[in-house]
């Protein structure tokens, strides 16, 4: 029981991607221009990293391992288009701000990574811990950068008005400029606390 | 021609694919350390940027679309670009052992840098020509390539200066990408 | 490697692919219509909200009706959707779109018909690929839109008919515009019967 804990728990701040592991960067600058859209690209991540973990570690004794990569990704890209389906079906107005990203949740690095690092090796329910943690520990990244430069760069939250009216908005932070400068700071005050408080972990 | 040319201006400057549309960070961060795997990393990615979208083009608009089967995109697309880096990897081990050796500890790291399958998925989402196709995958590797190098080039200058602790790393390289960011953005306007 | 291990990656590889491939299409019948809802309502219904000049008390996205008009190079149907708007029960007016070539591929207009007027009510752009700032000023201009407003169905409004002023600098746009909807009207004649 407690391991389960752990591999869930590790997921939300001692290996939280993308911090700790610098992995799957791209969508993380790309969709955190507002909160909306990183929540949702976040569920979707959550998704398809369930899915792929769940299946890799179940059939993990079946699967040859010569051949593990391309039936991970089968699995990957078989998931991210079910995502995309449903998007498209049910969220429309998500599906049309998304728009590539939802089908590049196939090439997140953190995905397969975590297939071939993780699900491949262990039982299926840690596999399937592990999935959540780094899926909601992902998701909360991207929520946190989000909503920094949203209230920043907008004056907004969740398309709600947070800053006085009088406030025009700090426009680079919505730009693409905004995302990596941003994005560097959160790195470096994460880097800051680990350093104060624990030996330096293993960066990716 | 004008056309052409001004879609890779537009390509390579104002919606550089790196640094405006995001597409290709991992490798970015990961092997801008040095000029000399900036230059693998590039030569590799425009060479299988050029092949990836040109398949990709033809198997959706021969074999997919015919078909019915356009919600099969993704799984159609990641699926050519696994192989194809498989292949050229084992054609370039046989036929060319000294561009193996240059290009050889990169070439898996494609499979999974975004910008082969986002540029693979852009085509078809912009509609383009065949043509349009192969110039729009050059430009873009091109694109890839300058901003990568540009860094690279940055980066090997930190080696000599003092960076504080908790910047080093990631951290100093991204800022340093989002200044590069702010240059560029300064070509948006400039082509479509 | 021996025979064995190779036949037992081609069954996994293929018993995978099987499998997904299944899952996927039935998960694409099960959101295809839904789909298809969403663009409508996305994409199609501002345009048709903006193009309907006259009252109505009915959802016409809702009562849309799908119509057949013609065949493919390749022999099958192309269907339209048809967009009723009803008063107490009877139409009074018909919105659907029509497609004409503009300087950058096609120009989607939706156009709607007034029934007993048996003339065109008004147009609005659905999707277009052209040039923001140089072709989309035809769409911004509102003496270029409103000109199609109630003319005849008899008026010959394809460019070089001469009844129609296209936009100076956005010739190409105008002209997709005004094929579009001459389109559309050629459309309503032949399928009169079908559409209402």
């Amino acid at each position: 029981m407690s391991r389960i804990v752990d591999e869930f728990t590790k997921g939300l701040w001692k290996e939280i991607p993308p911090f700790r592991f610098v992995l799957g960067l791209c969508p993380v600058l790309a969709v955190t221009s507002s909160v909306s859209s990183a929540l949702g690209l976040g569920c979707g991540v959550i998704f398809v990293l369930m899915v792929s973990n769940t299946l890799v570690s179940t059939f993990r004794h079946h699967i040859p391992s010569k051949i593990r990569v391309p039936v991970f990704i089968v699995i990957i890209a078989s998931a991210v288009t079910i995502v995309e389906l449903m998007m498209e079906a049910y969220f429309y107005s998500l599906y049309e701000v998304l728009g590539i990203w939802i089908p590049l949740i196939v090439v997140n690095c953190l995905i397969l990574g975590r297939a071939e690092a993780f699900a491949r090796k262990e039982a299926v329910h840690l596999a399937v811990a592990d999935g959540l943690g780094m899926g909601i520990g992902f998701t909360t990244s991207l929520v946190v950068l989000a909503s920094i430069r949203e209230v920043i760069g907008a004056g907004t939250w969740f398309g709600l008005q947070v800053m006085p009216k009088a406030y025009l908005g700090f426009e680079l932070f919505q730009r693409p400029p905004g995302a990596f400068i941003c994005l560097g700071l959160m790195l470096a005050v994460i880097n800051f606390i680990s350093l104060k408080t624990e030996k330096k972990g293993a960066a990716c | 021609m004008a056309d052409y040319l001004l879609m890779m201006v537009t390509a390579i400057f104002a919606n550089n694919i790196l640094l405006i549309r995001f597409l290709g960070l991992c490798p970015f961060v990961g092997v801008s350390t040095s000029l000399e795997s900036a230059l693998g990393m590039s030569a590799a990615a425009l060479f299988v940027n050029v092949l990836a979208s040109t398949i990709s083009w033809n198997v959706y608009n021969f074999l997919l679309v015919p078909l019915e089967l356009e919600y099969l995109r993704t799984v159609a697309f990641i699926l050519v670009i696994a192989s194809l880096v498989q292949l050229v990897e084992i054609i370039l081990q046989k036929v060319a052992p000294a561009l193996y050796r240059a290009l050889g500890i990169y070439l898996p790291l494609i499979t999974t840098n975004c910008m082969i399958f986002g540029v693979a998925v852009l085509n078809i989402q912009e509609k383009h020509s065949f043509m349009e196709t192969i110039v729009y995958a050059f430009a873009t590797a091109i694109g890839f390539s300058l901003a990568l190098i540009i860094l690279a080039a940055i980066r090997e200058r930190f080696a000599l200066g003092k960076v504080p602790a908790m910047m080093s790393g990631f951290p100093a390289a991204l800022i340093t990408a989002g200044l590069m960011a702010l240059c560029f953005t300064g070509f948006m306007g400039l082509g479509q | 490697m021996t025979a064995r291990e190779i036949v037992r990656m081609v069954l996994v590889l293929t018993i995978v692919t099987g499998i997904w491939g299944g899952l996927l299409s039935l998960v694409k019948i099960a959101t295809e219509d839904q789909i298809q809802y969403q663009r409508i309502t996305n994409i199609k219904a501002p345009a048709l909200k903006r193009a309907l000049t006259v009252e109505y008390d009915n959802d016409p996205i809702k009562d849309r009706k799908t119509i057949v008009i013609g065949t493919d190079s390749k022999g099958k149907p192309i269907e339209r959707a048809v967009f009723p708007a009803k008063q107490k029960g009877k139409i009074v007016a018909v919105g659907f779109e029509a497609y004409g070539g503009g300087y950058e591929g096609d120009i989607g207009v939706m156009l709607t018909i007034l029934v007993e007027e048996d003339t065109l009510g008004s147009i609005a752009i659905t999707t277009h690929t052209e040039t923001p700032g140089v072709g989309t000023i035809a769409f911004q201009n509102d003496t270029f839109m409103n000109q199609f407003k109630n003319r005849s169905l008899n008026t010959n409004l394809s460019p070089g008919g001469g009844n129609v002023d296209a936009v100076t600098g956005a010739t190409y746009t105008s002209d997709g515009v005004a094929k579009a909807v001459q389109q559309g009207i050629e459309i309503y004649k032949k399928h009169k019967e079908d559409i209402l």
